[in-house]
């Protein structure tokens, strides 16, 4: 995989891409929502949509490598990590990729792609079971 | 099904071997050959690879509208 210089974005932010008008309606009708917008810095054209690992599945646990934990220069998973599930939006559904989330160390906003060693979670993570009942 | 020990290899075809370098309880190292055009990665790496690109190309504006129409997260 290669390395990727990436804007983080709450979706709050001023965003100069051909996908900003609908971004702009995802802000509009989703203000609180915990969507996170990465914009690739050095290819334009390479943008993802995440969320965090904990507001898909509340008890998500990381299940990260040594070898990755290094690259964060983190000693152990710590509360400093933030895991992003990146989202996919298809014909037949959204799902999020909780099988090798982004992990962020919020301190030095170091971030790699941690593939799980295990497969306790999903890649295709349904993103339609997650939602809460609808009130009206 | 091939069953080897560790210092044992298996060949494919003329070009590729793999070499069964080291066993433990849970884990076996391997060593492979190939080609420079057979590209050798592990199994979740191609399809993180691929499910990258799938989150990247969904990402249209008609995608988003969809996102902001369906998405009710905890918040």
């Amino acid at each position: 995989l290669r390395h990727e210089v990436f804007r983080i974005d709450r979706l709050r932010g001023d965003l100069r891409s051909p996908l900003s008008r609908g971004l702009a309606r995802v802000r509009e009708r989703k203000p609180h929502q915990p969507l996170v917008f990465l914009q690739s810095l050095r290819t334009p054209e390479l943008c993802f949509v995440a969320l965090p690992a904990k507001s898909i599945e509340p008890a998500y646990e990381l299940d990260v490598e040594e070898s990755d934990l290094e690259l964060l220069e983190v000693p152990a998973a710590s509360s400093d990590l933030l895991p992003l599930a990146l989202v996919t939006i298809s014909e037949t559904g959204i799902t999020a990729n909780l099988f090798a989330p982004i992990l962020i160390n919020t301190r030095n906003l170091r971030a790699v792609q941690a593939i799980s060693p295990n497969r306790r979670y999903s890649h295709l993570h349904p993103l339609v079971e997650a939602l809460e009942p609808v009130c009206s | 099904m091939i069953r080897r020990h560790a210092g044992q290899s298996i060949r494919i075809g003329d070009e590729i071997e793999i070499c069964i370098n080291e066993l433990s309880a849970t884990r076996v190292t391997l060593g492979i050959s190939a080609p420079r055009h057979v590209q050798v990665i592990r199994s979740e790496l191609a399809l993180t690879e691929r499910q990258n690109i799938a989150a990247a190309d969904s990402l249209t504006a008609e995608a988003l509208v969809k996102l902001a129409g369906g998405l009710r997260l905890v918040p």
